[in-house]
């Protein structure tokens, strides 16, 4: 019995809230709602992420430049350092093999 | 005026346009705002954001959709955000009661804190409370379902799902709240 009370409220509650009133923007809303229009500037969005994209992709290519620098000349000072080695071990009459093991 | 045409002078930067679009869609928006907050004050001041937004955005408006379904889709956001930066207040205040900073910002602002519930959300209260439980997707469905204005079509693409899709949200949403509210009227007791 009590179970059928509580839904009869609920289903009397949700009634109240279909039978809300609509609501009409008033003059008064539609004077302030200008006022906020007439200072608010209209968003450059696509010239401005066009612009941005621009820049983010140059940056991430000179990034991609550098660590292809870095990447490169640390190959070549690596050959350096393996061929002063060899020269080394030359002289001192020691097995290259032996070292680099 | 037409949409297309609306649309049209509206992307030139016509500022009549904006004024026929807001005359064509304050109701409804204001209407939508409302049924998500319950609360004059605050469906005011989010419908007037929705209109911001429209006007700030325009040009990024590909006409992918139809020019209301983005409209109803700005004004559902903005209220969905609304309510979720309400119960972030709600939480905190909760908190300060625990702590209670309320007297605290009352004996420092030299006296009582104006009560901010406004009659009609008193009022919904309880179904503010159950429609809380609702996850957004239910949440919205159902909402709109209530407004005159919205067919199942209109919300079906507002919510990019199908129309059977949300005839099923609203079914579901609609058995979850009046369960929700049982419990929340006989606790009531």
């Amino acid at each position: 019995m009590e179970e059928f009370t509580q839904n009869k409220r609920a289903l009397q509650k949700l009634k109240e809230y279909d039978a809300i009133e609509n609501l009409q923007a008033s003059e008064e809303w539609n004077k302030s709602l200008m006022k906020r229009i007439e200072s608010t500037n209209p968003r450059k969005n696509s010239e401005l992420s066009s612009f941005k994209l621009a820049v983010i992709a140059l940056l991430i290519i000179i990034n991609l430049g550098f660590v292809l620098r870095l990447l490169i000349s640390d190959s070549s000072i690596l050959l350096q350092r393996k061929t002063d080695l060899q020269v080394i071990s030359k002289e001192l009459l020691i097995n290259f093999d032996s070292i680099n093991n | 005026m037409e949409d297309n045409e609306i649309l049209r002078k509206l992307k030139s930067g016509d500022k009549s346009a904006f004024e026929i679009l807001v005359s064509q869609y304050s109701n409804i928006v204001l209407n939508t705002c409302y049924r998500f907050l319950l609360d004059r004050e605050d469906a005011e001041d989010v419908s007037q954001d929705v209109f911001v937004e429209i006007y700030q955005s325009i040009k990024s408006f590909r006409g992918d959709s139809k020019l209301s379904t983005w409209i109803y889709r700005i004004a559902v956001t903005k209220s969905l955000d609304e309510i979720k930066k309400r119960n972030r207040k709600k939480r905190l205040s909760s908190f300060g009661k625990t702590l209670h900073l309320d007297d605290v910002v009352s004996w420092l602002g030299g006296g009582t804190m104006p009560d901010k519930l406004i009659m009609e959300e008193e009022k919904m209260c309880e179904v503010m409370k159950a429609l809380d439980v609702l996850p957004d997707n239910q949440r919205v469905a159902f909402t709109l379902s209530k407004i005159d204005g919205y067919a199942n079509a209109e919300i079906a693409a507002i919510m990019n799902i199908t129309t059977i899709a949300v005839e099923s949200l609203v079914y579901r949403a609609k058995k979850c709240v009046t369960k929700e509210l049982e419990i929340i009227l006989k606790s009531g007791n």
